[in-house]
């Protein structure tokens, strides 16, 4: 089942400049769906449409199999969000925060403890959120997110401004959510960290979704793009060995092929051997996620 | 409204005082009360002389003098600086993207926001009223002419009083608020505010029709103080209801409307 479900989406601010083209996306129960895009690719003004900050001008947008528009908005119980920065009161503190949050929310003032403790905040809780440093602040968002359980999060760059420590903490926590059926839907521009925790992954380019499906998928679009870089004496000469449409490319002295799996390699050897170049080197170059991203992002230009 | 949504009116406004929690808001409130009768004090103990009448009933004279001053210099920035002041606040904590995230309607925000200015707004009438009764007995202490101990204060006239600019001012608490969600700066409003202040006064002073349709004119009108005469001040066709009252609530429900209609339909970019 999925959670979020985007169909057709356009958004934009004025007539004649779309922010978002008939984006269509789909987060599935228990995933955490990283969504990638460069800046002003779309992606904050997609989360905002989800939590309905904006109406867009054409498409759907089904959270928990329910219409979200103007008039249905009791869906958003469901919901803990964080976009960018928190919102959060100079003059309060954290636990006043989570006080004001139980309120809005309907929550009993037990889970503020645990909701504390939770983001790491406990030994804090009574420091004016103006004294909090923006990786504190941060969480303090999260934990005003988390408060009510809700069963989808969805956070626009939640590990802005934390240290490594603080990153990998909230890595554990999202990853812990998850295993306790949690469905998080994050935004970053971090892709190192999307790779190492989300699910599923879509990539959003000029507001439309250029690439969306789970880890196997992105795998197998990474092995697709997998190159075999050969390091030899006469590249020009090795090069007819293979058909055109293998080769990537013909450096110096390096041969870039496509399309090669591992099983090929020892047979692609004996023909290069035996045609007298001489091998320095051979090794798969895989792309990691950034590589994949702004693979895509070219192809699509 | 689902039954959900509006389940939901009695948390926000305790929410809203939540918010106010070590604001700017409460030294406001203070510093309006304490103006006003501190103001009133210094003048009945520096001017005892002039203002003492053997065998005269002394509250009347004091609650007209305080709510003299009151109305003119006081009511009308005090309450523009209010509204400012709750406006600020979600303001520098850019509150508005979360609030619009909570399962709530954008008019109930709005509404809840105005229901604690009037609340701020009778809270700081209430505070004026006893600090003018205490400042009457301490005044005492010092000027035992006054006689304020052999009179009772009539808090009912006091009451009634306070009821009339209640109502002259709820017109201006509605189209300030308003006013001050339409724009970033809170400074662009707070400018307004200051010239409508100027602008009320001019109006009220030359006794002017169009006084009795500027919101910032209608609580400096609304009591006459042997200051203020307008001739075009009459009965509504409301019994107890001068049609400054009658304009002021106009005004408070076309902003509410408004404000409610607009916030339902807001972007939160």
């Amino acid at each position: 089942m999925d959670i979020v479900s985007v169909n057709n989406l356009d958004f934009s601010y004025q007539k004649g400049s779309p922010i978002l083209r008939q984006l269509s996306l789909d987060v599935p129960e228990n995933s955490i769906y990283g969504f990638l895009g460069r800046n002003g690719a779309g992606k904050s003004t997609t989360i905002r449409t989800l939590l309905g900050l904006l109406a867009p001008q054409a498409g759907t947008i089904h959270l928990f199999d329910e219409v979200l528009d103007r008039l249905n908005r009791g869906v958003l119980r469901r919901i803990g969000a964080l976009i960018e920065a928190p919102s959060l009161y100079p003059n309060l503190s954290a636990k006043d925060h989570l006080r004001l949050a139980c309120r809005y929310q309907q929550v009993e003032e037990t889970r503020i403890p645990q909701v504390l403790d939770q983001v790491g905040l406990l030994h804090a809780q009574n420091k004016l959120s103006k004294h909090y440093s923006t990786g504190m602040k941060q969480r303090l968002g999260l934990a005003m997110a988390l408060l009510h359980e809700p069963d989808l999060l969805i956070l626009d760059e939640p590990t802005n401004g934390l240290d490594p420590q603080g990153i990998s903490d909230i890595r554990k926590l999202l990853q812990q959510l998850q295993q306790e059926g949690k469905t998080i839907l994050l935004s970053s521009h971090l892709l190192s960290e999307i790779e190492k925790m989300a699910t599923h992954v879509g990539i959003i380019r000029d507001g439309a979704l250029i690439f969306e499906g789970d880890q196997g998928a992105l795998r197998n679009w990474k092995a697709e793009q997998q190159q075999l870089v050969v390091r030899t004496s006469a590249p020009g000469q090795a090069a007819t060995l293979f058909p055109a449409s293998q080769i990537i490319a013909k450096e110096q002295d390096l041969l870039r092929l496509s399309g090669v799996s591992p099983q090929e390699v020892p047979e692609l050897i004996r023909k290069l051997v035996a045609a007298g170049v001489d091998i320095y080197e051979i090794a798969f170059q895989q792309s990691d996620l950034e590589q994949l991203f702004i693979e895509l992002n070219q192809q699509e230009a | 409204m689902s039954n959900t949504t509006r389940r939901h009116s009695l948390p926000l406004f305790r929410s809203e005082i939540i918010k106010l929690k070590r604001s700017p808001v409460w030294y406001l409130l203070a510093l309006c009360t304490l103006l006003t009768a501190t103001g009133v004090f210094m003048g009945h103990l520096l001017d005892a002389h002039n203002v003492v009448k053997l065998n005269i009933d002394p509250w009347e004279r004091y609650f007209d003098a305080t709510l003299a001053i009151f109305n003119l210099f006081i009511v009308v920035p005090y309450t523009v600086l209010l509204v400012s002041a709750l406006i600020f606040i979600e303001q520098r904590a850019n509150a508005w993207k979360y609030l619009y995230t909570l399962p709530y309607r954008g008019g109930q925000f709005y509404i809840t926001k105005w229901l604690t200015m009037v609340f701020l707004y009778l809270c700081s009438i209430a505070i004026l009223m006893c600090g003018v009764v205490l400042s009457a007995y301490l005044l005492n202490t010092f000027r035992p002419e006054y006689e304020f101990n052999y009179y009772q204060p009539d808090v009912r006239y006091l009451l009634s009083e306070m009821r009339h600019f209640f109502l002259a001012s709820l017109g201006l608490i509605s189209w300030q608020y308003w006013l001050s969600l339409r724009f970033k700066n809170i400074l662009v409003p707070l400018g307004i505010g200051v010239f409508g202040f100027v602008l009320g006064i001019i109006m009220s002073v030359t006794g002017q029709k169009l006084a009795l349709y500027l919101p910032y004119s209608l609580p400096m009108i609304v009591r006459d103080f042997d200051m203020f005469r307008n001739e075009y001040i009459q009965e509504s066709a409301i019994p107890g209801l001068s049609n400054v009252e009658m304009h002021s609530l106009v005004i408070a429900l076309f902003f509410l409307l408004l404000g409610y209609w607009q916030e339902q339909r807001r972007q939160v970019s």
